[in-house]
């Protein structure tokens, strides 16, 4: 029981964390791009789109996997 | 402008369009797996309605960085996340559906959008001219 729920608090805190950290700087990059070559626009926020659905995915599935772990510990 | 970001997005949905169908064919011709098949189902629907979110939040960032806005706005992951455990909750809890077939079809957006962008990226690096410069003649 308090392993999986240690395991549920684990998976997605350190799922957030990554994808905290690297929403972050794909963002940063992605505006200050755009804000010096406006023309550019188009390109980055597909490069960014992608980065960011790639980053993503992992802390998403790691919070199904936490409630499935929360769950199976009930 | 050279702008894609609208149709990477519809490659995306046309792609995940087509495993929900393939979804649906295997719920109709193989009944024992319907928990398998209906967690997949669902776990791709709500895998595109965040892919969704994603696109159009992507899009209303880099809207304010071109306009020069200095409004706050974030990311919307809470809503991300919020989408996909709406998605397990219902597949896993409500419907009694296979919970490794919901994250596989969780999986089946960000998947699509790795391959398709990084053919659309090829394509694109494919397509740049190196005749500016001379090198190619």
């Amino acid at each position: 029981m308090v392993y999986a729920l240690l395991a549920a608090a684990i998976v997605f805190g350190l799922g957030a964390l990554g994808a905290g950290i690297g929403n972050g700087l794909i963002f940063s990059k992605t505006v200050e791009g755009i804000s010096r070559q406006p023309e550019l626009r188009g390109t980055l926020q597909t490069t960014a789109f992608i980065g960011v659905g790639l980053v993503e995915a992992l802390p998403i599935i790691s919070l199904v996997l936490a409630f499935i772990f929360y769950g199976s510990a009930e | 402008m050279d702008d894609d970001l609208p149709s990477l997005m519809r490659k995306i949905v046309r792609t995940v369009f087509f495993f929900l169908s393939l979804g649906c064919i295997g719920w109709a011709v193989w009944p024992d797996w319907k928990p398998v098949f209906g967690g997949y189902l669902i776990g791709a629907a709500g895998s595109l309605l965040f892919t969704w979110h994603l696109a159009w939040k992507t899009a209303r960032i880099a809207a304010m960085a071109a306009g020069g806005h200095r409004s706050r706005s974030g990311f919307g992951f809470l809503s991300r996340a919020a989408i996909a455990l709406l998605a397990a909750v219902i597949s896993v809890r409500t419907l009694h559906f296979s919970a490794p077939a919901t994250v596989a079809g969780l999986f089946t957006a960000p998947l699509a959008t790795l391959v398709l962008g990084f053919i659309a990226s090829r394509r694109r690096a494919g397509g740049h001219s190196d005749d500016e410069r001379g090198e190619k003649n």
